[in-house]
């Protein structure tokens, strides 16, 4: 049993939900495969993956239902979400939390509702797997533990495709995984004329630290470094593990003054961090900071900036931040 | 959990067991098999007849061994990247 403020923690909701990168993606045959299934076996009209956004429930897959999303305040699995148990609703029309709402007075018309929430191996519920009908009825128990079994498969094939883009170390995005990331973030920040930064950190005399303590401690100490980057970052940021002790994070919305003052608190964390291998050390990183310049470059040429900032950093004496000229300035 | 579930579960994922996995992925086996008795166990309490239950275990096991796949080539081609 999950303690309550596990369930009240909505910013770590919607992080472990974007981590899974899968809002806004096309039907994909898995789970329409589950929702057929699943609307087979129960006998209902409708039947959704429901992801719940911050602000929209967004459906991966779904049957019998028009509408691709909707806002979270008609949403059923919103309730859902906020208990680890199924949320049964025999008859809408009897419930006082949703006799009155748009989707049980209008199309797509609700009576009965049968939501399972979609609870990831870290305890957030990102959603739910839904049976509804137009008519009233009950689910029996049996049902419940079908559609149980159903949203396990669906968290499932989730973690399955996180595995091909995480660093197993780290828990990082892979290189790979971080470059799709970042071309996308581009891509979306010269369309809408929005700012991206990127920094690359690095961590100093990180061959010392292997030749010193073992590379078992390396280990934690990359995992550490990664563990503390992502819990600074906001949930649009992302973090890839680049080369062998090298992370590169991606800050959509964020200018460089802003990438600048945001890697210069994670430096000092980092400077201030025990890591406990055993033994116990501390180390420091450098990091280099270049925003995006959408009319000049493509976001490749972002990270050879960064980079170069990197080893600015390094060449100055490492333990610090550095900021790359501009693309315009760095062209001319 | 029926030993009848545990056996659909066992026969539909058996074509997966003689390969060798990456560690992580032999977990994310272990753990698809769990699901899948766990589906099966729920589907023969809810009245389906074993055929049905074989289906929808084969449907599902299906749709996963092609992401597994998909999975398995892309950490292979990060591999032989020499990246991370």
């Amino acid at each position: 049993m999950l303690a309550a403020s596990e369930f009240s923690d909505e910013e770590g909701r919607v992080r472990a939900l974007e981590r899974y990168g899968v809002l806004d993606t096309v039907a994909e045959v898995p789970f329409e495969k589950i929702v057929a299934l699943v609307q087979q076996v129960l006998n209902v009209p409708m039947c959704a993956v429901s992801l719940v956004d911050r602000h929209r429930q967004w459906f991966k897959a779904k049957r019998g239902l028009e509408a691709c999303e909707t806002a979270r305040d008609v949403s059923f699995c919103t309730h859902t979400i906020k208990t680890p148990e199924p949320l049964i609703v025999r008859d809408a029309t009897e419930d006082p939390r949703f006799a009155q709402n748009p989707l049980v007075v209008g199309p797509p018309f609700i009576r009965a509702y049968a939501g399972i929430p979609l609870r990831t191996p870290d305890g957030y519920n990102i959603g739910s797997l839904c049976a509804i009908d137009t008519k009233p009825r009950d689910f029996p128990e049996t049902q419940i533990a079908v559609l149980d079994s159903f949203a396990k498969l669906v968290v499932e094939e989730l973690e399955l495709r996180q595995i091909a883009s995480s660093d197993h170390l780290s828990g990082a995005l892979s290189r790979r995984a971080f470059t799709e990331q970042a071309a996308n973030e581009a891509e979306r920040a010269r369309r809408y004329g929005r700012p991206l930064s990127l920094a690359v950190l690095d961590i100093d005399f990180f061959k010392k630290v292997n030749d010193t303590w073992g590379h078992a401690a390396g280990d934690v100490a990359i995992k550490r470094i990664a563990e503390t980057a992502m819990a600074a970052m906001r949930g649009s940021d992302a973090l890839g593990r680049i080369g062998g002790e090298e992370f590169a994070l991606l800050m959509p919305e964020t200018t460089a003054d802003n990438a600048r003052l945001f890697a210069e608190r994670l430096r000092a964390t980092i400077e201030a961090l025990d890591i406990d291998a055993p033994p116990k050390f501390r180390v420091t990183v450098s990091i280099g900071v270049a925003e995006f310049d959408g009319d000049a470059e493509k976001i490749e040429e972002t990270l050879a900036r960064a980079d170069r900032a990197l080893y600015a950093a390094k060449n100055a004496g490492r333990n610090r931040v550095a900021v790359a000229e501009t693309a315009k300035a760095n062209a001319a | 959990m029926s030993q009848i579930a545990a056996d659909l579960a066992a026969q539909t994922i058996a074509p997966l067991v003689p390969a060798r996995m990456p560690a992580v992925l032999t977990a994310s086996i272990l753990q698809h098999e769990r699901n899948l008795t766990t589906l099966a166990t729920a589907l023969l309490n809810d009245g389906c007849d074993e055929s049905t239950v074989a289906a929808s275990l084969a449907t599902m096991f299906e749709s996963y061994r092609k992401q597994l796949t998909a999975v398995l080539v892309r950490l292979k081609e990060d591999a032989d990247a020499g990246g991370i």
